[in-house]
């Protein structure tokens, strides 16, 4: 790989990427498929659903949808295992931290004004963890109450029928939560943001070039470099003219390392 | 097994195509025996006098309140009844000019008689019923004619049908308390089957039709000890589980439905709260990335 600014560091190995497109594939089957079902009362709902063939095979097409997104719960979880069981890959970076408590009030000083310099962000900034454990926690409430939904007769053997019946309402409530927070905050850090803007490639590419890394995670390439690196503000730089490396318009960025 | 069937659709569908004629003779009346062909043309011959003056607007309705006494004629030929003679049913209309029938409820119930003339072994189903035993002790119940209609009788299969799967909710609401449609459009079965769904239970996929029964009754299918079994009819086995909850529960903070309450409220505000402040933060990169612009 070559030295210099064209450098880039692997953030997402392929069998992240294989999780992320199984998920986000599935999840947008279930979102457009599973809305109608909790609008079905309104014009939309029900012109959505015929679009999909009608009840019978909207249902179909959101359980094919949560088959492929709970396979890649299940892949995400072996691969966790493997990960964590091996001494050359083992990562505990997706946990919580009090560096995450004290990047957030970095962050918040920075974002207000009070501070001139960005937090020094590590392999997963708090607004990744929170993506990450959103999802966590979002598989185990949709997935489960879905689980129980799609198989009742099994499900009665362990618990009572209100209980399902309150977790068909969990179900549709956190899968509304889940969209919102998908099309705003994701779609906001990962598309529209300015930075990023139309999509950060890392997700089938799985690199980051060093300059981007400068910007997102100065203190982790500071490690990976074992020295320290000169911290860029990520908000002064127009990253998507980055790729072409053919000048950003207003400023130059210096990186000394 | 998909293969035998797929079998007997081709086999089928191969013998209409290569003998045209089988579905022309089912539908005339070539192929029948002479009585039932007499009878045919019997009850056309009634049908055509009663229709003369029964299938005109203007005709009938004059002197009657509403459109009583009117009959769509294209729509009663199209019926299951279509070529049953009126008197059939209508056994006491004497051959005047103003017959005097009884009007309305007395009407339907006279009717109903006729009903189970031919019916005979619904109408023991019927008898044991909620609906038929109030109908024996003389109160006001369901009839036949108040589910099925009465000169726009179709088979269940068909969409026009008041009781085809689709319909039939409403149907059964026209009479039973608004509480149980609201609460029944809320369930998972209710939105299916406004979607359009066949496979989804309706109100007599649960507590049945002609045998219906009060919960409080035994041998009710929604009765408390035979929930597990009305369930299993679809969800294969019959759980105690499936009992130990309540269908038409309302959505109340209080009563069986206070767990899928608070469920519900528990994660409205999670949403609310959860993606107010996701909005901010959004809200403050931008606003910070803007005044970096300007400072440019």
């Amino acid at each position: 790989m070559a030295e210099g600014p064209k450098k880039e560091y692997e953030r997402f190995n392929i069998h992240q990427r294989i999780q992320h497109v199984m998920m986000f594939t599935s999840f947008m089957v279930c979102t457009f498929t599973g809305l109608p079902i909790k609008y079905a009362y309104t014009g939309w709902g029900s012109r959505l659903a015929a679009l999909f063939g009608g009840a019978d095979t909207d249902l179909k097409i959101h359980l094919t949808g949560a088959a492929v997104m709970l396979a890649s719960c299940v892949y995400h979880l072996f691969w966790l295992i493997y990960m964590l069981s091996r001494k050359k890959t083992r990562s505990w970076a997706t946990l919580p931290g009090p560096k995450d408590f004290k990047d957030l009030a970095d962050n918040l000083a920075y974002l207000l004004g009070l501070s001139k310099k960005q937090a020094n962000w590590e392999r997963y900034t708090y607004k990744e963890k929170f993506d990450y454990w959103a999802v966590f926690w979002g598989i185990f409430m949709i997935g489960g109450s879905g689980l129980m939904m799609w198989f009742p007769d099994v499900a009665t053997k362990y618990v009572p029928r209100w209980f399902i019946d309150a977790s068909r309402a969990a179900h549709s409530d956190e899968a509304v939560l889940a969209i919102v927070v998908i099309f705003f905050w994701h779609f906001y850090n990962v598309h529209f943001s300015p930075t990023f803007f139309p999509m950060n490639k890392l997700w089938y590419t799985g690199k980051m070039s060093r300059e981007l890394m400068l910007h997102e995670h100065p203190a982790e390439l500071a490690r990976l470099e074992g020295g320290t690196v000169a911290q860029v503000d990520s908000f002064k730089v127009n990253t998507t003219a980055l790729d072409s490396l053919d000048g950003i318009p207003g400023e130059k960025i210096s990186h000394k390392s | 097994m998909v293969w035998k069937k797929w079998l007997a659709g081709t086999a089928l569908i191969l013998l209409c195509m290569l003998v045209p004629k089988v579905t022309v003779l089912a539908d005339s009346n070539v192929n029948l025996d002479e009585l039932t062909r007499q009878r045919l043309v019997a009850a056309q011959t009634i049908n055509q006098a009663c229709l003369k003056c029964h299938g005109q607007k203007q005709a009938i309705t004059g002197d009657l309140p509403g459109q009583a006494g009117y009959v769509d004629s294209a729509k009663y030929k199209a019926s299951m009844h279509g070529n049953i003679a009126c008197t059939s049913c209508h056994p006491n209309i004497k051959a005047n000019v103003k017959h005097s029938a009884p009007s309305d409820r007395e009407l339907a119930k006279q009717v109903d008689k006729s009903c189970q003339q031919c019916h005979s072994d619904i109408a023991k189903v019927y008898a044991n019923s909620s609906h038929g035993k109030l109908f024996l002790e003389g109160k006001e119940t369901a009839l036949c004619s108040d589910c099925h209609g009465s000169h726009n009788i179709l088979k269940q299969s068909d969409p026009e049908s008041s009781v085809y799967p689709l319909n039939s909710v409403q149907t059964c609401t026209k009479c039973h308390d608004h509480k149980f449609q609201e609460t029944y459009a809320e369930s998972f079965h209710g939105r299916a089957v406004s979607l359009g769904s066949l496979t989804a239970a309706t109100c007599v996929s649960c507590h049945g039709s002609h045998a219906i029964l009060g919960a409080d009754d035994p041998k009710s299918s929604v009765n408390k000890n035979n929930v597990a079994a009305t369930c299993a009819q679809c969800h294969l086995k019959a759980r105690a589980n499936f009992a130990k909850g309540t269908e038409h529960a309302e959505l109340k903070a209080e009563g069986p439905g206070a767990t899928t309450y608070w469920t519900l409220k528990f994660f409205t505000w999670l949403t609310i709260i959860t993606v107010t402040l996701l909005l901010i933060h959004i809200e403050m990169e931008l606003w910070r990335r803007y005044q970096n612009i300007e400072k440019r």
